[in-house]
């Protein structure tokens, strides 16, 4: 069938079996080899990558669910000289041992991130069930934290005409107590 | 994330690995999903003329809140109106044809207690410490469709239907008898405010309720298990109960929840005194 979908922000069309998962369909056909296969069954998380922004493990996601979709795959997520947040923590600590299965806890923090610049690591525990052979969690836990530290400065200032007028009124209130000043 | 991964069982055991990887797949056929996606539709004019007919019926009736025979309606539901001892012994039977695809692990098993999804035959806990979270689709980096898309797929064994989801917390199902589930369901209060004829509607249309009698097959090739009454017999049996009022009949040892408790401790019987 014919797809034509959002890959890495750039329009792309194939052809391919609707059945063939998506995992393949990067890897195999369209060469990005950043995503990798553990265990073909969404168990592990090596896959996971980004459809809509949210964290998808591609082994399972069939290729027709693809029209119209947007994709981003690691190779997608920054770029060596402009890392993503989550890569430039993966890097300032260290965290891979092995490597094979990072890509796939990067895209889940990433997507982790975009919704949840705060996590607490009851959140991390919820949302990054990817599994890890090499037993890196304790490296990744810190590199999340790093991560959303650096996504939290890398947000833009809230801009106060826009945001949260009333505070802003009330704190330059002259009439405010003075701790509140 | 946890230091103890919970799934790592998988294609570690000696039994044949994992079969997605390019070139080791089985044959396309074998591997491919099962024509899920497209269901038989019952004629929804005929769904709507017996939904009319049960609620004229019942505004024709004077109402009985506990039914004859100890019959009772479920709360929100119509009432049910005068059933002859021949109507009832068919709404008592389709009551119990349908219940007997309702309480399946295929249906109990996203209608948790908990707010934890069951998985398997056995009803055991889903992996990766999956929980339904506030909006019933999963957490932030962890939504249900990050696995579950709205087919099953052949390739991984992952189930999918549209819209998959738990079900809301009100609606609640394991440990419940048929008894309490049918009140549960047809209660407006826990049902999303669904009239009967939104139920039948839903028991008999919904795609997410229909993916249990296609439910495909696990990562190993192993069909799951299909609720234990075909299709059309159950889509049957939820038309006459309803029609009928939706009656709930008494309560029979051999319809509580894996014990044979004439009714749920946690759902008192409306009947009760």
């Amino acid at each position: 069938m014919r797809i034509t979908f959002t890959l890495n922000g750039e329009a792309r069309t194939l052809e391919t079996d609707g059945d063939q998962p998506l995992l393949w369909v990067l890897r195999d056909e369209l060469d990005l080899k950043g995503t990798k296969f553990g265990c073909g069954r969404a168990a592990c998380g090596a896959c996971t990558v980004h459809v809509d922004g949210d964290a998808v493990r591609s082994c399972s996601f069939p290729a027709r669910y693809l029209e119209g979709r947007v994709v981003t795959t690691l190779e997608g997520l920054g770029t060596p000289e402009a890392p993503h947040p989550v890569q430039q923590a993966w890097i300032e600590e260290i965290v891979p041992q092995c490597g094979y299965c990072q890509p796939g806890f990067i895209m889940a923090t990433a997507a982790l991130l975009a919704k949840n610049a705060s996590p607490t690591d009851d959140d991390i525990d919820r949302n990054i069930v990817n599994v890890c052979r090499c037993g890196t969690y304790v490296r990744m836990r810190r590199a999340i934290h790093r991560a959303a530290e650096l996504t939290r400065a890398a947000a833009p200032a809230p801009d106060p005409a826009t945001s949260a007028p009333d505070e802003a009124a009330e704190a330059a209130h002259p009439d405010a107590p003075e701790a509140d000043r | 994330m946890r230091a103890q991964p919970q799934c790592t069982t998988r294609g570690s055991s000696g039994a044949r690995p994992p079969a997605t990887r390019r070139g080791q797949n089985p044959p396309v056929a074998s591997r491919r999903p099962d024509p899920t996606t497209v269901r038989r539709r019952v004629g929804t004019t005929a769904l709507l003329l017996l939904a009319a007919a049960a609620s004229s019926a019942a505004q024709e009736s004077p109402a009985d809140p506990h039914g004859a025979g100890h019959h009772g309606a479920p709360e929100g539901a119509e009432a049910p109106r005068e059933l002859t001892p021949a109507e009832r012994a068919e709404a008592e039977a389709a009551f119990h044809t349908m219940m007997e695809a309702l309480t399946s692990p295929r249906c109990v098993n996203c209608h948790p207690n908990d707010g934890v999804p069951k998985q398997t035959d056995a009803a055991r806990a889903h992996l990766f410490g999956v929980a339904g979270s506030d909006d019933l689709h999963g957490y932030d980096a962890l939504r249900c469709n990050a696995c579950h898309q709205a087919s099953n797929d052949g390739w991984s064994g992952v189930p999918g239907a549209p819209g998959w989801s738990l079900a809301p917390a009100s609606m609640a199902w394991e440990g419940l008898d048929r008894r309490a589930i049918a009140r549960s369901m047809m209660d407006p209060a826990k049902n999303g405010g669904r009239s009967a004829d939104d139920i039948l509607h839903h028991l008999t249309e919904h795609e997410l309720v229909l993916w249990a009698w296609e439910p495909g097959g696990d990562g190993e090739g192993r069909p799951r298990t299909p609720p234990p009454v075909p299709l059309e017999t159950y889509r049957a049996a939820v038309r006459t109960w309803i029609a009928a009022g939706a009656p709930i009949p008494e309560a029979r040892a051999a319809d509580a929840p894996g014990s044979d408790a004439p009714d749920s401790p946690a759902e008192p019987s409306g009947d009760a005194p």
